[in-house]
């Protein structure tokens, strides 16, 4: 069994106010977890308690203050740029907000393109149009603009995007959040379809503990900053041992959680 | 906030050199004997032009140029305005409190007609005089303010006779000139009352009028949109409701209560807009002949005066620096009752 | 928030309307100045001079505006000026809205002492008024009209360098353009595939509403005589010219009323006209900005 992502003490905090001087506010605090090839790991945690930050160091979309992240066994943060590109093929985003996550300029063509002409490869357009048909969009969608589709549509084009390069592990903050509930199931379903198919891991960050572990098999719950649980998704969710894990789990309406399990 | 205030006051000096650098930079396409002006006090004793090139090293490099006129001016030495015929200083000096009286009265203006008219638009909201008044505004907004001042002076110099261009008439000059006459403050329209001279005071007045108004009505548009959206908005709150269920007669609610409220983000706004006149006051005085620093800078960017547009420049950029900062200080104290659109 | 849509709306307002009938109106005339006032000189902004008299003639059937001082044909000098005022309007903008997306996107996108110093840079041209700083480089210049409009261009492009700025500020933060570096996109693609595309638009829109005041305070130079040479087809020039004859004469202070009524109400139009549309199209992106 290959690790495929390992965070090692990791410490991030930001300085907020002016260049001229400002308040920091530490947001990561030693973290410290790891998987498997073909796991899937779900962060857990109220807003404010650092997931998306974690999200956007594993993408390596920022870097830490100390500590380590490795990635099928390479060290992300030591790779020069011409490494880093080509890791960059192995996991992938897919955010919050589907109005954001894509350039409103861009018509779903140039979207799905993108990866390809970034990393000198000919975009062909039968594997454009399959990767569409897998997200369960039409064909027709290539040549037509972010704005023409709906919120659940346009994850789905994310999640295509995510897909382009073939990655080991897809990282999505809060995806079905900013979704309506109906189409919240379509798309969790989704994650769950390509995550066979594709035989991808993911680690998926949101406050619901259902879709937790639907999804995943093990999880983590944060508060503040640190890991305040951490372990297989069916101990933590239905035997939440933590303070924190309890607070989450009360205060949230699970879906799809019969009786109500007993806290 | 102090923080605020420390950082924008330690740019000053660095922003007045940006642009008295660049503006000096623009002055070396320019001949040497043009440029002389920056550095003597008295033309008279200016000399053979090769000695003053040697004497001011006009031909040295621009920055080690540009550093000994920025010691000169440092200590008050501008050099000499050939359109003036005086020192720079003494141009600043004697041209500044007319502009300073002629500001302050259009402002006076500003304030008066923008919350009027603000007030009736908002009141009449939606009625055909406030429909008039919201267009009458922008093409005051609209129009030049040259073209504005040139009617004016078509109608009420040349048709009516009520008002005249300059400051004062020619009799007034040789009352303000004699002994007579003491100078407190410079500003003619103070000076006369503290000298119990009522004939110079309303012929100063009489001067003042039209530019003032030419002034104002290039201002006052941002003055009226913002007392009427301020007012639209105290006549929306529960109070003016509850006191015309009292049976206020709508005149004191109106005013009274709601008026008063509203104009705290006009009238502050009404700070932030003296110093936007400052750009204005420059064609109003051309247009008047009023000789306030405004025809005077104009006259030496026409007659190229080096050392005069540079004094000038100076002056108007340092005005208008503090000004936007007094103005942006008051505009954040007062921060909590600002709601503009 | 499609183009065609902002213009649909925009049209449904009567003070967008209007102003869209006053721009319109005067971009035919300065479309069709050589069919409305053909010249015979090479330089068709040359008012023609029907004679060498000083006085204004009041129109006629040979001069429908009648003339200035020094006997320019006014008529002509209006339609050829609604070509200048256009000339002017549409240069200076071009110009200061590329330069302003250039150091504006720059100074956002890369932060730090790059953004600290092209701000200071554009605090200093904000230090002094704009129509004075004008003034003063047209005149250091040279009277020219080429002059001029790099007189105009150096005091406009810094607002719109703030604009993109902070265009770029918030869209650097969204999340396609992080998607895009996930995908390994290079600074330079992000900058000109994600970044200036989304930023450059509403800038754009602002840009072209200034058109009326670039052309308000180049009228105001020309006033002053530091536009363009003496003669030339220049609205604020025809107002210059009318300087001397505002008091009338023979007894009758209206007697030259047209030397200033009619060059000074093309200008009131023309800028009202650009107001009315920056109005309505600023009511309609605030209107969005608050929806979206």
């Amino acid at each position: 069994m290959t690790e495929l992502l390992r965070v090692e003490n990791i410490n991030k905090s930001y300085v907020s106010g002016s260049a001229w001087g400002g308040i920091k506010t530490q947001v990561l605090k030693n973290i410290n977890f790891a998987f498997n090839k073909g796991e899937s790991y779900g962060l857990l945690g109220p807003s404010g308690c650092g997931k998306s930050t974690l999200a956007r160091l594993i993408l390596a979309l920022e870097k830490p203050d100390s500590g380590k992240i490795f990635i099928e066994g390479q060290d992300i943060f030591s790779l020069n740029s011409k490494e880093l590109k080509q890791l960059r093929k192995k996991v992938q985003p897919v955010f919050q907000d589907p109005y954001a996550s894509l350039n409103p300029r861009m018509t779903i063509e140039e979207v799905l393109s993108e990866p390809f002409i970034i990393h000198e490869e000919k975009p062909v357009n039968t594997v454009l149009k399959k990767l569409l048909s897998q997200v369960g969009l039409a064909e027709t969608s290539l040549e037509k603009y972010p704005h023409e589709f709906s919120g659940g549509q346009r994850q789905r084009i994310a999640i295509a995007r995510a897909l382009t390069l073939n990655p080991k592990l897809i990282v999505a903050d809060e995806p079905l959040s900013s979704l309506d509930v109906s189409v919240q199931a379509q798309i969790l379903n989704l994650f769950a379809d390509i995550k066979e198919e594709y035989g991808l891991s993911l680690v998926f960050i949101s406050h619901d503990f259902a879709l937790s572990k639907f999804l995943c098999t093990r999880v983590v719950v944060m508060d503040k900053g640190t890991i305040a649980e951490e372990g297989p998704a069916e101990n933590v969710i239905l035997h939440p041992q933590s303070t924190a894990a309890q607070t989450l789990l009360k205060a949230v309406l699970p879906l799809g959680i019969q009786g109500g399990g007993n806290v | 906030m102090f923080k605020y205030i420390l950082r924008r006051l330690f740019m000053l000096p660095l922003v007045m050199i940006g642009v008295t650098f660049f503006l000096f930079f623009l002055t070396q396409r320019l001949s040497p004997e043009m440029r002389a002006s920056l550095y003597i006090q008295d033309p008279r004793q200016m000399g053979s032009l090769e000695e003053v090139i040697q004497k001011y090293g006009l031909n040295d490099p621009m920055p080690v140029q540009y550093v000994r006129w920025l010691k000169k001016a440092a200590k008050g030495d501008l050099g000499y305005s050939e359109s003036a015929n005086m020192p720079v200083i003494s141009a600043l000096k004697a041209y500044l409190p007319a502009t300073g009286q002629l500001a302050v009265a259009a402002m006076v203006l500003v304030v008066f007609f923008g919350l009027w008219l603000g007030i009736v638009s908002a009141v009449k909201k939606e009625s055909i005089t406030d429909n008039l008044i919201r267009l009458g505004v922008l093409a005051g907004f609209s129009l030049p303010i040259f073209v504005l001042g040139l009617l004016l002076l078509m109608v009420f110099y040349g048709k009516l006779g009520w008002f005249a261009p300059g400051e004062y008439s020619f009799s007034a000059d040789m009352i303000i000139h004699s002994a007579n006459f003491k100078t407190y403050t410079g500003l003619l329209l103070i000076d006369s009352l503290l000298n119990l001279n009522f004939y110079v005071f309303f012929d100063v007045l009489k001067h003042l009028v039209l530019p003032a108004v030419t002034l104002c009505i290039g201002s006052f548009a941002l003055m009226v949109r913002v007392m009427r959206s301020s007012m639209l908005e105290e006549l929306g709150k529960d109070y003016v409701r509850s006191a015309r269920a009292r049976g206020l007669s709508n005149w004191r609610v109106i005013y009274k209560h709601a008026g008063l409220n509203a104009m705290i983000p006009a009238v502050t706004l009404a700070g932030i807009q003296f110093i936007r006149l400052l750009g204005g006051t420059v064609i109003v005085e051309t247009v008047f002949d009023y000789p306030g620093i405004g025809r005077w800078g104009v006259a030496c960017a026409q007659q190229l005066d080096i050392a005069g547009i540079m004094g000038f420049s100076l002056m108007v950029a340092v005005l208008f620096v503090l000004g936007n900062l007094a103005a942006d200080i008051l505009y954040t104290a007062l921060d909590p009752r600002i709601r503009l659109k | 928030m499609t183009l065609k849509k902002i213009l649909l709306d925009a049209l449904k307002n009567k003070t967008a309307l209007a102003g869209f009938v006053l721009v319109v109106f005067f971009a035919l005339v300065a479309l069709f100045a050589p069919v409305l006032a053909p010249s015979s000189g090479r330089d068709s902004y040359q008012m023609p001079q029907g004679g060498y008299s000083i006085q204004p003639q009041a129109p006629s059937g040979e001069h429908y505006f009648g003339t200035t001082e020094n006997q320019y044909d006014l008529y002509y000098g209006i339609v050829w000026g609604a070509r200048m005022a256009f000339k002017v309007g549409i240069t200076v903008v071009f110009f200061a809205l590329l330069i302003g997306l250039i150091v504006g996107g720059i100074a956002g996108f890369a932060g730090g002492w790059t953004d600290e110093i092209l701000m200071r840079l554009t605090d200093i041209i904000f230090a002094v008024p704009s129509m004075v700083l004008a003034m003063v480089i047209a005149a250091m210049l040279g009277r020219d009209l080429g002059n001029m409009m790099i007189a105009l261009t150096i005091v406009s492009w810094p607002s719109y360098a703030r604009l993109v700025r902070g265009g770029v500020l918030s869209i650097k933060e969204r999340e396609f353009v992080l998607a895009a570096k996930a995908l390994g996109a290079s600074p330079s693609r992000i900058f000109i595939k994600h970044i200036i595309p989304n930023a450059i638009y509403p800038v754009i829109i602002m840009a072209s509403l200034d058109i009326g005041y670039i052309v308000l305070t180049a009228a105001s130079l020309s006033f002053l005589g530091l536009g363009s040479p003496v003669g030339t087809a220049d609205w604020g020039q025809l107002v210059a010219l009318s300087r001397n004859w505002i008091l009338g004469g023979n007894g009758n202070p209206f007697a030259y009323w047209y030397t200033i009524v009619i060059p000074g109400s093309a200008l009131l139009l023309f800028v009202l006209g650009w107001n009315l549309l920056g109005d309505a199209f600023r009511d309609i992106l605030d209107t969005k900005a608050k929806k979206a």
